[in-house]
C-alpha cells in the first residue's frame, strides 16, 4: 500500500517561492522527499513556502539563482548537492512567461525567454544528470511545459516555441541517457488557478467561479490547482512512473482534448447543435 | 490508508498478464476488485481469490465484452457484487493480434473492432451511465498501444482500433463534462504477459522480457511490467490523476520517443 513515494529523495525544484513550483515542493516532502527551494529573490512567500516544507518534517533548502545565469546554475546545483549530498530528482518550472504579438516580438524578449525556458533548462538539466550519473542511482527529470507547446492562442508564440522545444527535449534526453536510469518527461498543464490567496479564500482556489468563458470548454468544469500538477510530478518522480520516459503528460482537465472554439457560443444543456437564425 | 479506498473497481481481460497486474495494484490501494475475463478457469478463479486476499472484496465475473449483451451482462453481476461501479478499466484483449495485411479478412477484422472498439465503447457508456446515477464521478480508462502511434508490419488492425481509443477519451471526456467522470487511455509499449512462477503467484509481476536487441534499444533500455502499466492506472483513478482527463499517457520507457529500435 501506499504511503511515502518519495522517501528519502533529494528533489530540486526551480521556480518554487510560490505557486505550482511551491505546491510541486511541499507535496514531494509530505512523501518523504527533502526539496530546494529557488527563485530569484527570496521574499515573504518563499520563507512561507520553506516554513511549510520544515513543519511537514522535512529539509528544505533555499538556492537563490536566475536559470538564465550560467553562473548561477552551477553555483545552485553545487549548493544543493552539498547540502543534501546528491540530487535525484530536478524540476525545471521557473516561467518566464510573454504575451506579444508576433509582429512585436524583438530580439530582446526572443533571447530572454529563449535563454531562460529554453537554454536554461536544457543546461540545468545537463548539470543535473551528471551529478546523478556520478551518483549511480539513476534519477528522474521533469520539465513543466505548456498546453502552449500543442496549440497556438493569440500572442503566445514565444512562450509556445519554447514549451515545444522542452517536449522535444525530454525525447532526446530518454535516448541518450539510455541505460543510466534517468528518466526524463514533461508535465504540460493547462489552466491553472496558482493566485496568492489567503487561507479564507483558499477554497476558490480552482472554482469554476473564476474559468470565466474557458468554463464552457474545460471537460472537467474546474480550473487546475498546483496540487494537480504536483501529482503527475510525483507520478513520474517515483516508482510508479519509471518506465514513462521521454513522455509529455497533459494535466488540463481535458481542456485540449474539447475541440470547441473559445468564441463560438456554448451548446446549454438540453440543447442540440442546429441553431436557430 | 491507500489511494482508492472504499472504490469500486471492473477490470476486463484481467485472468493474467497486465489486467491482473491493475486488478491486484488497484486492490493492494484498498479498491474492491471486479475481474471479467472470458476464459473461467483456475488461473481467472486464483486471480480473484489474490484479491481478496489482500483484504478487500474480489469477484469475477465471466462474460464476452465484445458484444453489448455481454458487456451489460457483465455490468449487472459486478453491481449486484459490489453495488456500484467507480472505476472501468477496459483492458481486453485476445491473443495473436498482428496480422499480415492481406491475410485480414472481414471475420478478423470484426473481432478486432467488436472487442477493442465497440465492446471498450460500449462499456465505458455503460459504465458512465451508471457512473452519472451514482452521483459520485467516476474514473475510466482504456488500454490503448503504441501502435496508436506508428505502423509495425502486421499490426494495422490492431492500431486502428487502438487509434481509436485515443479519440474516443476525448469524446467522453467532453460528453460527460460536469459529472466528474475522467476518461484516459494508457498506451503500453513492450510489456511481458508472463506470469509469475507458481511458488510465489502473489507478486504483480512476472519474468520480463528477455533482453532482445529490440528491448536492449529502448531509451529504457529494458521491456515493461504489468506493474509499470498498473502504477500509470493507479495515477489516474487516484487523486493525483483526477485534472488528466482526455489523455493518453505512453508507458512505453521511450519507445515512441526514439525512432531507431533495431540495430
Amino acid at each position: 500500500m501506499t504511503t511515502k513515494l518519495l522517501e528519502g529523495k533529494k528533489a530540486l525544484i526551480t521556480g518554487s517561492r510560490r505557486g505550482i513550483g511551491a505546491g510541486i515542493a511541499k507535496f514531494f516532502a509530505e512523501h518523504g522527499a527533502d526539496v530546494g527551494i529557488n527563485d530569484v529573490v527570496r521574499d515573504e512567500e518563499a520563507d512561507k513556502t520553506i516554513a511549510s516544507i520544515e513543519a511537514i518534517g522535512q529539509k528544505a533548502s533555499w538556492h537563490q539563482a536566475d536559470i538564465g545565469n550560467t553562473e548561477d546554475r552551477k553555483r545552485m546545483l553545487d549548493e544543493f548537492v552539498a547540502e543534501h549530498g546528491r540530487i535525484d530528482i530536478l524540476v525545471n518550472n521557473a516561467v518566464a512567461s510573454a504575451d506579444v504579438h508576433f509582429r512585436e516580438i524583438t530580439e530582446e524578449l526572443w533571447d530572454h525567454l529563449v535563454g531562460h525556458a529554453l537554454k536554461g533548462y536544457l543546461f540545468l538539466s545537463q548539470g543535473a544528470v551528471n551529478r546523478m550519473i556520478e551518483h549511480g542511482h539513476g534519477g528522474s527529470i521533469i520539465n513543466i511545459s505548456s498546453v502552449h507547446s500543442m496549440r497556438a492562442w493569440p500572442s503566445d508564440a514565444v512562450y509556445g516555441i519554447v514549451k515545444a522545444g522542452l517536449n522535444r527535449m525530454v525525447m532526446s534526453m530518454a535516448k541518450d541517457l539510455a541505460g543510466t536510469g534517468i528518466t526524463a518527461n514533461c508535465v504540460a498543464p493547462g489552466y491553472i488557478d496558482s493566485r496568492v490567496l489567503t487561507p479564507e479564500e483558499e477554497p476558490e482556489r480552482g472554482s469554476v467561479n473564476n474559468l470565466g468563458s474557458a468554463r464552457s470548454f474545460i471537460p472537467s468544469q474546474r480550473g487546475g490547482v498546483p496540487k494537480d500538477i504536483a501529482g503527475a510530478c510525483l507520478f513520474l518522480a517515483s516508482d510508479l512512473g519509471n518506465y514513462v520516459n521521454g513522455q509529455t503528460i497533459t494535466v488540463d482537465g481535458g481542456y485540449l482534448a474539447s475541440g470547441v472554439p473559445e468564441d463560438s457560443v456554448p451548446l446549454q444543456p438540453g440543447q442540440t447543435g442546429a441553431r436557430e437564425e | 490508508m491507500g489511494l482508492l479506498d472504499g472504490k469500486k473497481a471492473l477490470i476486463t481481460g484481467a485472468r493474467k498478464g497486465i489486467g491482473r497486474g491493475i486488478a491486484l495494484t488497484l486492490a493492494n490501494e484498498g479498491a474492491d476488485v471486479g475481474i471479467n475475463d472470458i476464459v473461467d478457469d483456475e488461473v481467472s478463479q486464483r486471480a480473484a481469490k489474490l484479491v481478496t486476499s489482500r483484504g478487500v472484496k474480489g469477484t469475477f465475473h465471466a462474460g464476452d465484452v465484445s458484444t453489448v449483451a455481454g458487456i451489460n451482462s457483465v455490468i449487472d453481476s459486478f453491481l449486484a457484487e459490489h453495488g456500484q461501479i467507480d472505476i472501468l478499466v477496459n483492458n481486453a484483449i485476445f491473443p495473436d493480434q498482428a496480422r499480415p495485411l492481406f491475410d485480414t479478412d472481414e471475420v478478423f477484422w470484426d473481432r478486432m473492432m467488436d472487442l477493442s472498439l465497440k465492446g471498450y465503447f460500449f462499456g465505458a457508456q455503460r459504465a458512465a451511465k451508471e457512473m452519472i446515477a451514482q452521483g459520485s464521478g467516476g474514473r475510466i480508462v482504456c488500454l490503448a498501444s503504441v501502435h496508436a502511434y506508428v505502423a509495425i508490419e502486421n499490426w494495422t488492425a490492431y492500431g486502428t482500433a487502438k487509434a481509436g481509443l485515443r479519440r474516443m477519451v476525448k469524446g467522453f471526456a467532453v460528453d460527460l463534462a460536469g459529472h466528474d467522470i475522467t476518461a484516459n487511455c494508457i498506451a503500453p509499449g513492450a510489456i511481458s504477459n508472463r506470469l509469475p512462477e507458481a511458488d510465489d503467484d502473489d507478486v504483480i509481476d512476472g519474468a520480463p522480457h528477455d533482453k532482445s536487441r529490440f528491448i536492449g534499444n529502448l531509451p529504457s533500455a529494458k521491456g515493461g511490467l504489468p506493474s509499470d502499466i498498473a502504477n500509470a492506472v493507479l495515477y489516474l483513478t487516484s487523486d493525483l490523476g483526477q485534472y488528466v482527463n482526455g489523455e493518453t499517457i505512453l508507458v512505453d520507457g521511450g519507445m515512441i520517443a526514439s525512432k531507431k529500435m533495431d540495430n
